[in-house]
């Protein structure tokens, strides 16, 4: 008995001593294996890292751009230029589009939070590339200078949206450095120049790979900055209005750029990277939804029913279409009416043919035929483009009031009648602005011709708040809806041109017709106009909740 | 001491079929041990032989007699007397006389039994005598399974099914005693008696059940902390599908809420209320000592012999990081000494719709429709109202009757070496929509092992698969579909029985709900083992115990959308896997002891988890055929996609347990336990959780006795857990990877995308709770009363972060939340004899309150991309407001005239669209807007107090029980409205919309209706925005099981040589009170399990009737 007793201590003890053994070997255990992640600490190592940073940059800017129609949805929609039929169905939508939009407003924190975001990994493109062993400072000084003009262009968004913003310039890796106060606007604007200028001093002169930046769409940008840092039509200052005329005229004199004969090759996603792209947000056809433009399906009705034509046309959004201030403004004859628009036609089995759903205009720039993949369209969007730097040349100039110094002839009429004359190209006659009308008769030409060329681009809400003009313009469209809206019936008629859009089994052609908006789903979208302080968006709450950089003026 | 615990049986005979029969019954002997019928003074061994053996062991001379004789000799190999060298010669002597030579000098002798059988045994066993006897009840019926045990020893046997037992005592001065769950123990000297027949009376207080806690069990006398058991009979009162189920109703202050009527849905328990925001609030499910945190669904009801719910921290802290949200014991049944016990438990239900909502019919839709029109301007509808000539309720084409069927049999016994419980079980439970279904293999055994009375080991394992088909729900689910389908319009099927896609037209690009039911594929395979094995070894008064588990997964989900259902070439399909793999070690010491009145337990342990996880899902689109479904998704034409990860995450555990009562009447016990877990900061990865509790049990003091107070215990404890559920790696920093269009070709790039914390650590709740328990009038009344208050802090939440960071959250520990409530539980024996009535009771109050957010007052709980409504946020987490609560616009009525529209300011649409007829919403800041500011809450998801009710009646043969439960006071939001009640005329709406605004119309004399809660028919829809108009109230009272047993009497059975055979009928829900009107049934959670988003309605699977026909058969 007793050396059992004995045997079963010693063997006690060994297990006891066993266990021990095991959580102290154990402990280490605590301590993650990370399996399918990359961390600060592993990545940075060579050139492929720094490109695999840069590229990740470029798809956080489509963001704010080609891969969420947030973009529209808080730049155009608010404007004259494009509403959105479902809008009511979506709290967030209907404030945007009836200038009723809180600081609450989903939508608008999405924007902030994507534009720093994009900032985020720029600054630490920054940051880290020029660490990198084994890279000769020319190539990391064009990558870096490639993430510092993504910098500048958010950040130029930013300012323009919200005016004074925090300004983080660091690579963020504690909590502690979250908190980032706002910065003067005069601050931002510095930022985004000087970003821009190292960037038109180190990005390649040819794009290294499709897609991304050169110095030419740094200066391009850069002209247009200084533009808008100029102030509005009221009070424009010609010192900073000269920086621009410079910039602007570097691009045009290098005559790289030109534009293409006829402006549906522009978005013919088979000519992409024509002569006339700057840059642009490059999307692929057929990939992946990650790399594919989603604009096509916000450019189609959500209900085609023609079972010929599902394969590449549904389901859309039913999102946008051109509001009937923008649709009206169109010359007839303007080319740009037929290759901007469609119309989607519903053969009836007997025979007949309907419009389909809210009996509008379909934006046709951005619909893409000839990619299977719903989700994954080949569609790029412009960010800048030569005839954009050309009517904001003409801009420059009409302000300066001044002669071209190195050629008379070509002075504003030249460079906003080089984009008429392509709209009017299959009537070239006729159809120029008149030289000599006075500098506000040329503002307004000058802001419908933009209005006109780069519908639907993103522009139209930034060339109003640059000009001056958000307020008063939008006020002034919703006196009209109002008058619109009392009249009996309260509709808005207008014919559309035979036309064509494209199905697998072959092009479906129409005829004219006539059709009409219903004033009470478009019209009715902006009945009110915007105060003055909604000329900048309320900082959004959430953002005031977990740091309170103070709201701007007007929201509470 | 040392002894070899198998018998070798030696045995030879020239007849087979006589060795099989012998073999059977040596095994009987050895189940029965020591079942010694004859004592050795009356043995017979009469027949004589010759035999001659020099320097032959004794097993060869025994070898010998058997060659001679019909006596068969059987003994244990290892008795070191058998290999004895001897030398005899002997002419024909008696047999008898020849074993008494022989084993003369051994210290072996014989017995003879029956059947020419002798047992050689140590001449020491023979000094014993056999007691054996029959335990029945107070009405003579026998009981199966009772302990009986030689008092101070650890002799013990279990009584057979006929309520009968034989053991072996070493003298006539020791004592039986009788121990069952459900009876008093009784004890019973020895003396010189040879059959002792015991009567055990019900225990009505139940105190000396043994319930299960952490690392253990203690008698419920002994406990000191809020502990809710439930009893396999109270797990099978209803026919259910997973034992979570079990609980609803069962244990107060549990709420249990089946997330939709599918089957196989989550079910979402919540023990006292919801104390986390980012993790779920299940409890921590603890298999026979396991934890597992797949749920309960690979586990067959019947396997469980009880499930224990603790509740306090007092009982849970021994779980530490785990315990938080409460813990649930599941125990299975184990093997019983005795015969093999076969039986074998059948049911067969079938399942009906509970409700159907009322809709409108074609003729009224189509009225509604044209109204809708008209108000806008438009023509009137291209359905005329003479046309309408049939009209078809879509529920009807939807919903169909299904059947479930459960087998099981199981198989138990065992000896005092060898104890085994193994069952099998088939489930299939069609959903009373097409295309929905689980069903489960499971196969369960339940092993252990006693090599000794020191030694003892066991395996559990249990062995399923699941698998779950489902129909989509939602706004665009099929259930939806078939409440919004046309009722006016055409027929699900064709002439040639194919399922029309849209009835309407064929048109593909909308289909019927009933051909996307059908036709899509989703299936979830989940197979599991979970496999356990202890090792016990007992030394003096110190147990040492060392558990392993083993729990691999696979989780294979599969979806097909064909191409037939949306025209053509947008078929869908995806496979995904997750396969994890976990296991754990524990090892706990035990020490009790009892010196005078004063008794100590000391329990040390320490435990290490480990799980490995890979996930991994191909996908791709664009079929050409639909041959191939799922498995095939390399013939897609679209753009295939993968994506594969793997995490892991560890603990390591160290606790111990103290306990000490004083006279059985002052109780304390104290635990501790540290965890480690890998997924928090790297300075804070331990966490300790402490706590105490202490009980007095007042009855024991004379002065209360003399009272007549059987019973009475008070309670008090307080402790500390914690909560790590949140994913692993959530204090580190990560990039993750992304696609971008660069250089005309996908290239992958890396982005920052989750910052670091180092600080993150344990989410810690500390909660008290004081209780009473009592038992009065002879345990014809007995309740407990507990009060609890639950803090818990360092919530785990995602903290918003300022995105001008580049990061919008991080990981965090911020905010508090309180749970304080009441549990109530009672039981009644109202009538006791040949007619019993018994009735238990009980509820649970709680109160949930967030008390601090860490900075921010409110946050958003469900918002618009998630809930699938189209409202933005609906709900908040708000401090000084329940979790979740909604919150939205406040309305009131509907404009009944132009005046009154004109003279509002605030209108919803936009200005000139609103007119009478219209919805009015409340502008609470007077500021003339309607915006976010003007948002209120409106209702509480979770339920002001729940419950059940279960009254049980029987007599003579029959078993009546019936089974209510019920919620108060809690709010749903019902999102099916959004469509069903959006009066836009272009779907079927509810038959409430027949109350609908209309306004007087001179011309025709209809006089209008000035209704002020349903709007005006308007084509154009009214904007969604969230409002009271949605909510409503989700209290019910329903009648979950009434069900009806007969016992075929024992005359009938013993004649067909069975033991038991009971009949049931069972009906559930078959009576539910409610208001909910909207959608189908109140019992309703669309978003899931989490706290955050409980209560929405969405397009929910609706909960249905059962009829259940069963059968139960023991052998």
């Amino acid at each position: 008995m007793k050396t059992l007793y004995k045997n079963s201590s010693i063997k006690c003890l060994l297990i006891l001593l066993l266990m021990a053994f095991s959580l102290v070997s154990c402990n280490n255990k605590l301590n993650e294996t990370v399996y399918s992640n990359l961390t600060a600490e592993n990545f940075w190592q060579s050139e492929t890292d720094a490109l695999a940073g840069l590229y990740s940059t470029y798809t956080l800017s489509n963001e704010f751009g080609a891969h969420n129609r947030v973009f529209f949805q808080t730049t155009d929609m608010i404007t004259d230029d494009m509403d959105y039929y479902y809008a009511g169905s979506d709290a967030g939508l209907k404030q945007l589009q009836t200038s009723s939009y809180s600081p609450l407003n989903t939508y608008i924190n999405t924007v902030w939070v994507a534009l720093y975001k994009t900032i985020a990994q720029s600054n630490v493109v920054i940051e880290k590339v020029p660490h990198i062993v084994g890279m000769t400072a020319v190539d990391q000084n064009t990558i870096i200078g490639e993430a510092r003009f993504l910098r500048a262009l958010e950040y130029f968004y930013l300012v323009q949206l919200w005016g004074a913003v925090p300004l983080d310039t660091i690579a963020v890796s504690n909590v502690a450095d979250t908190k980032i106060p706002k910065s003067l606007v005069d601050t931002v604007y510095k930022l985004i120049v000087s970003d821009l200028k190292f960037a038109e001093t180190n990005c390649a002169d040819n794009a290294p790979e499709l897609g991304r930046a050169t110095k030419w769409a740094a200066k391009s940008l850069l002209g247009k900055v200084y533009l808008t840092m100029a102030g509005p039509f009221s009070n424009r200052k010609s010192d900073i209005l000269i920086l621009a005329e410079a910039k602007l005229k570097e691009v045009i004199n290098s005559k790289r750029f030109s534009l293409v004969p006829n402006i549906i090759s522009y978005f013919d996603i088979t000519k992409k990277g024509s002569s006339e792209a700057i840059y642009e947000e490059w999307q692929l056809g057929d990939v992946s939804p990650a790399v594919g433009s989603f604009m096509h399906r916000n450019c189609l009705p959500a209900n085609i029913s023609n079972p010929a034509v599902t394969k590449l046309l549904t389901p859309g959004y039913s999102s946008w279409s051109p509001t009937p201030d923008l649709w009206s403004k169109f010359n007839p004859k303007d080319d740009r009416l037929k290759m901007y628009y469609t119309w989607y036609i519903k053969r009836n089995s007997n025979g007949t043919f309907n419009i389909q759903q809210q009996n509008c205009p379909y934006i046709a720039k951005y619909v893409d035929s000839l990619t299977l993949a719903r989700d994954a369209k080949a569609n790029n969007l412009p960010i800048i483009r030569y005839s954009d730097v050309l009517l904001i040349y003409a801009e420059v100039l009409n302000e300066l009031n001044t002669v071209n110094t190195e050629d008379a002839n070509h002075d504003q009429y030249y460079y906003i009648n080089l984009v008429r004359q392509r709209a009017f190209y299959s009537q070239p006659t006729g159809f120029y602005a008149v030289k000599t009308m006075p500098q506000s008769n040329f503002r307004d030409t000058l802001m419908l011709e933009r209005r006109l060329e780069l519908a639907h681009e993103g522009q139209r809400l930034f060339d109003m708040k640059r000009t001056g003009t958000f307020i008063s313009g939008m006020n002034a469209l919703a006196a009209n809806n109002r008058a619109l809206l009392a009249s009996t019936p309260p509709t808005f008629k207008t014919s559309y041109p035979a036309g064509s859009y494209p199905n697998p089994t072959g092009t479906v052609y129409y005829n004219a017709g006539t059709y009409t908006f219903i004033a009470s789903y478009f019209a009715s979208t902006k009945m009110v106009g915007p105060q003055p302080y909604q000329i900048l968006y309320p900082i959004p709450y959430v953002q005031l909740q977990v740091y309170d950089i103070g709201q701007n003026t007007g929201y509470n | 001491m040392k002894w070899k615990s198998v018998y070798c049986l030696k045995l030879t005979h020239k007849n087979m079929k006589k060795k099989l029969l012998l073999r059977m019954k040596l095994i009987i002997l050895i189940l029965g041990l020591c079942i010694v019928q004859v004592s050795a003074s009356t043995i017979v061994l009469g027949q004589n032989i010759n035999l001659q053996a020099k320097d032959k062991s004794i097993k060869e001379v025994l070898t010998s007699i058997e060659n001679q004789s019909n006596y068969r000799f059987f003994y244990n190999e290892a008795y070191i007397d058998l290999s004895k060298v001897v030398s005899l010669n002997v002419n024909e002597k008696s047999i008898k006389a020849v074993l008494d030579e022989l084993l003369y000098s051994s210290k072996v002798s014989y017995k003879l039994l029956e059947n020419n059988l002798v047992v050689i045994v140590p001449i020491s066993e023979l000094q014993q005598k056999t007691i054996t006897g029959r335990v029945t009840d107070k009405n003579g019926m026998s009981i199966p399974g009772v302990s009986v045990v030689v008092k101070g020893t650890s002799r013990a046997v279990m009584t057979d099914t006929d309520g009968k037992y034989s053991i072996v005592v070493n003298n006539n001065n020791v004592v039986l005693r009788f121990s069952s769950i459900g009876y008093m123990q009784a004890e019973h000297s020895v003396d010189n008696l040879t059959v002792i027949n015991m009567v055990l009376m019900d225990d009505v207080k139940n105190l000396n059940e043994v319930v299960v806690i952490g690392y253990g069990s203690v008698k419920k006398s002994d406990v000191t902390t809020s502990i809710s058991s439930i009893n396999s009979k109270d797990v099978m009162k209803t026919p259910i599908i997973t034992a979570e189920e079990a609980l609803q109703g069962n244990a107060a202050g549990v709420l249990v809420v089946n997330t939709s009527g599918e089957p196989g849905a989550d079910i979402s328990i919540h023990i006292r209320g919801s104390s986390s925001i980012l993790a779920d609030n299940q409890p921590l499910l603890v298999i026979d000592g396991f934890a597992t945190d797949q749920g309960l669904s690979s586990i067959n009801p019947s396997d469980i012999k009880s499930i224990e719910v603790l509740k306090d921290a007092g009982a849970t802290a021994i779980y530490g990081s785990r315990g938080a949200n409460g813990v649930v014991l599941v125990t299975t049944k184990s093997g019983e000494i005795g015969v093999p016990r076969v039986s074998f438990q059948s049911y067969y239900g079938f399942q009906k719709l509970r409700r159907k909502l009322p809709l409108l019919n074609g003729r009224q839709l189509t009225e509604l429709s044209n109204d809708a029109r008209v108000a806008v301007g438009k023509a009137p509808s291209s359905y005329r109202l003479d046309s309408i000539l049939t009209s078809l309720d879509w529920q009807d084409v939807m919903f169909r009757i299904a059947p479930q069927i459960s087998n099981t049999v199981t198989v138990s016994g065992g000896d005092n070496k060898v104890r085994y419980y193994v069952s099998a079980n088939q489930l299939n439970q069609e959903g009373i929509v097409f295309n929905s279904n689980f069903s489960r293999i499971s196969l369960r055994s339940n092993i252990d092992f006693i090599f000794s009375p020191r030694f003892k080991a066991g395996v559990n394992l249990n062995l399923s698969q699941a698998i779950k088909s489902g129909i989509s729900q939602g706004d665009n689910g099929s259930i939806m579909g078939a409440l919004k389908a046309n009722p006016g319009q055409g027929a699900a099927v064709d002439p040639s029985g194919a399922y029309y896609l849209d009835p309407d037209t064929g048109d593909p690009s909308t289909i019927s709900p009933l051909a996307k039911a059908y036709l899509t594929l989703g299936k979830n395979k989940t197979n599991s083992l979970q496999g356990g094995a202890y090792f016990q070894w007992t030394i003096g008064s110190l147990i040492l115990k060392s558990t392993g588990t083993y729990n691999p997964t696979n989780q294979l989900t599969t979806y097909y959308l064909p191409n037939t259902i949306k025209g053509s070439k947008v078929s869908d399909a995806r496979e995904q896997s997750t396969q994890t793999f976990k296991w754990s070690n524990s090892n706990t010491a035990l020490f009790s002891k009892t010196i005078l009145k004063h008794s100590f337990t000391v329990l040390a342990g320490q435990e290490m988890t480990n799980s490995f996880s890979n996930f991994f899902s191909a996908e791709n689109t664009d079929f050409n055929t639909d041959v191939f479904t799922f498995y095939s998704l390399q013939s897609g034409n679209g753009m295939p996609a993968t994506t594969s990860s793997a995490s892991e995450y560890t603990q390591l555990s160290y606790f111990g347990r103290a306990t000490y009562n004083f006279k059985q009447r002052y109780l304390l016990a104290l635990t501790y336990r540290a965890d480690g877990s890998s997924k928090f900061g790297a300075d804070n990865k331990w966490g300790y959780f402490p706590a105490a509790s202490f009980a007095w049990r007042a009855s024991e003091e004379p002065f209360i006795k003399k009272m007549g107070v059987e019973n009475l215990k008070l309670r008090m404890d307080y402790g500390v857990t914690g909560s790590d559920r949140i994913s692993p790696y959530s204090s580190l920093s990560n990039y993750s990877s992304t696609f971008a269009a660069i250089g005309g070709v996908q290239k992958t790039g890396f982005m920052i995308n989750k910052i670091a914390n180092p600080d993150l650590k344990w989410e810690t709740t500390a909660e008290s709770d004081f209780g009473v328990d009592m038992s009065l009038l002879k345990g014809r009344i007995s309740f407990s009363v507990d009060y609890y208050i639950k803090n818990t802090s360092n919530l785990l939440m995602n903290k918003g972060l300022p995105a001008a960071s580049g990061y919008t959250t991080v990981t965090n520990n911020i905010g508090s939340i309180q749970n304080k409530g009441w549990d109530f539980e009672l039981t009644t024996n109202n009538i006791t004899g040949k007619f019993t009535w018994t009735t238990t009771f009980n509820a649970g109050f709680n109160q949930n309150k967030v008390t601090d957010l860490g900075g921010p007052t409110q946050i958003s709980a469900i918002s618009n991309s998630s809930s699938g409504t189209k409202f933005g946020d609906v709900s908040l987490i708000k401090v000084g407001a329940p979790i979740g609560e909604f919150w939205g616009y406040k309305t009131d009525g509907i404009f009944q005239t132009w005046q009154e529209v004109n003279s509002t300011p605030a209108k919803m649409e936009a200005p000139g669209v609103t007119q009478p007829g219209f919805p009015k919403y409340v502008d609470m800041n007077h500021d003339g807007v309607l915006n976010d500011l003007d948002k209120v809450p409106l209702g509480n998801p979770q339920p002001k107090w729940n419950g059940g009710l279960t009254n049980t009646f029987s007599y003579k043969n029959f078993d009546l029980s019936i089974f209510i439960t019920w919620q108060y006071g809690n709010s749903i939001l019902n999102n099916n409205l959004n469509l069903l009640e959006d009066l836009r005329g272009s779907n079927n709406q509810l038959a409430i919309v027949l109350d609908r605004w209309r306004a007087p119309n001179p011309i025709t004399g209809d006089p209008g209706n000035p209704s002020n809660s349903i709007p005006v028919a308007f084509s154009n829809g009214y904007t969604a925005a969230m409002s009271d108009a949605y909510i409503e109230d989700g209290s019910y009272l329903r009648v979950r099981t009434i069900s009806l047993a007969y016992n075929i009497p024992n005359k009938i059975i013993q004649r067909l040589k069975i033991t038991g055979i009971k009949f049931y009928v069972t009906g559930t829900n078959l009576l539910t009170l409610t208001k909910y009107y909207g959608g189908f049934d109140p019992e309703i959670s669309i978003m899931g399990i989490n706290s955050v988003g409980a209560g929405i309605d969405n397009g929910g699977y609706p909960r249905s009737k059962m009829y259940v026909f069963g059968v139960n058969v023991n052998f």
